[in-house]
């Protein structure tokens, strides 16, 4: 099993704001399949507030490979997709692949994935996984605080 | 109308405003809230006018009677000042309003001023001659003075692009 870095929405639109939106990239984030919607969320009104762009989410069902670029095709100044690879689809994760070339063009690509999937993805696209900027654990956000006294 | 009563109602008048311009500043909701005013802090940070700050600060908690509550229970200034803030939102039909705050910064030692206090009270008070509901405190003062009702957001960059810089110096 690998280890990865830990990080949150928040800690991850800051990288991403420091890049800038002349700095592709394609992050896979793994993270508990509970914990996926929160995450979700996060990523949206993170780079809404940091980024000041709606996040573009797809899940893997919303992504035909035969036509990746669909998805892709972009008219914003800064793009940022994110696809909920929430079930295995090899056919999917063959299509990353082979289109890495524009994926890569496409702005900011943030895959979001359990455990499982995302092993399975690097392990048939190595591509995509060649080009990755990093993989990391991505945790939701902790909102609420103790009660004041 | 004597003098006194004549500057009674002039307080009436301007707490009847604060009150007009309070209803009227809707807010964003809390969690967008907390996370504009946390990117701002880190952003802060990266210019290197505060120290690290906690990535879960603002802390959003819920209060009695639908009040939530942003708290920042203490973010440093590299210079040596400290920022405490809370800021209480209502949930009206309308959508958010603020309800009360506070904001103490607290300037370092060899400032001729030691903290400045900004607080919006919960309600209108009894004698808005003497405590306008939103109002600033320089150094030890017991004087309420009147300050104008701004978004959260304005007074947290005021602190920090004025207040903390100039204040005192």
């Amino acid at each position: 099993m690998i280890d990865f870095s830990a990080t949150t929405a928040f800690r991850l639109v800051r990288q991403l704001a420091v890049a800038g939106r002349d700095a592709p990239s394609i992050y896979l984030l793994v993270c508990e399949t509970a914990a996926m919607g929160a995450v979700r969320t996060d990523l949206e009104a993170e780079v809404q507030v940091q980024l000041g762009v709606d996040l573009r989410s797809l899940s893997s069902a919303e992504v035909q490979p035969e036509r990746l670029g669909d998805v892709f095709s972009h008219g914003t100044a800064w793009p940022v997709i994110l696809i909920t690879l929430d079930r295995w689809l090899p056919k999917l994760a063959d299509s990353f692949d082979r289109n890495i070339v524009l994926l890569a063009r496409s702005g900011t690509v943030l895959f979001v994935a359990g455990r499982d999937i995302a092993e399975r993805v690097l392990a048939a696209a190595p591509n995509l996984r060649n080009r990755l900027t990093d993989i990391l654990l991505i945790t939701p956000d902790e909102t609420f605080g103790d009660p004041p006294a | 109308m004597s003098i006194d009563n004549e500057l009674l109602q002039l307080a009436r008048e301007r707490e009847d405003k604060t009150e007009g311009a309070l209803a009227e500043m809707l807010m964003e909701q809390p969690d967008r809230l907390r996370r504009q005013l946390r990117v701002y802090l880190s952003r802060q940070v990266d210019r290197g006018r505060m120290k690290r700050t906690d990535e879960k600060i603002p802390q959003l908690a819920a209060i009695q009677g639908g009040v939530t509550e942003l708290a920042c229970p203490n973010a440093g200034f590299s210079a040596g000042a400290r920022l405490q803030f809370n800021i209480q939102l209502e949930q009206k039909q309308r959508g958010w309003l603020v309800k009360r705050f506070r904001f103490h910064v607290h300037l370092p030692p060899g400032r001729s001023i030691n903290m400045v206090l900004i607080h919006l009270n919960a309600e209108v008070g009894h004698d808005p001659l003497r405590i306008p509901r939103c109002h600033m405190h320089i150094g030890d003062s017991q004087a309420h003075v009147p300050f104008p009702i701004m978004d959260p957001r304005l007074i947290l960059h005021l602190i920090c692009e004025l207040v903390e810089l100039d204040f005192g110096v």
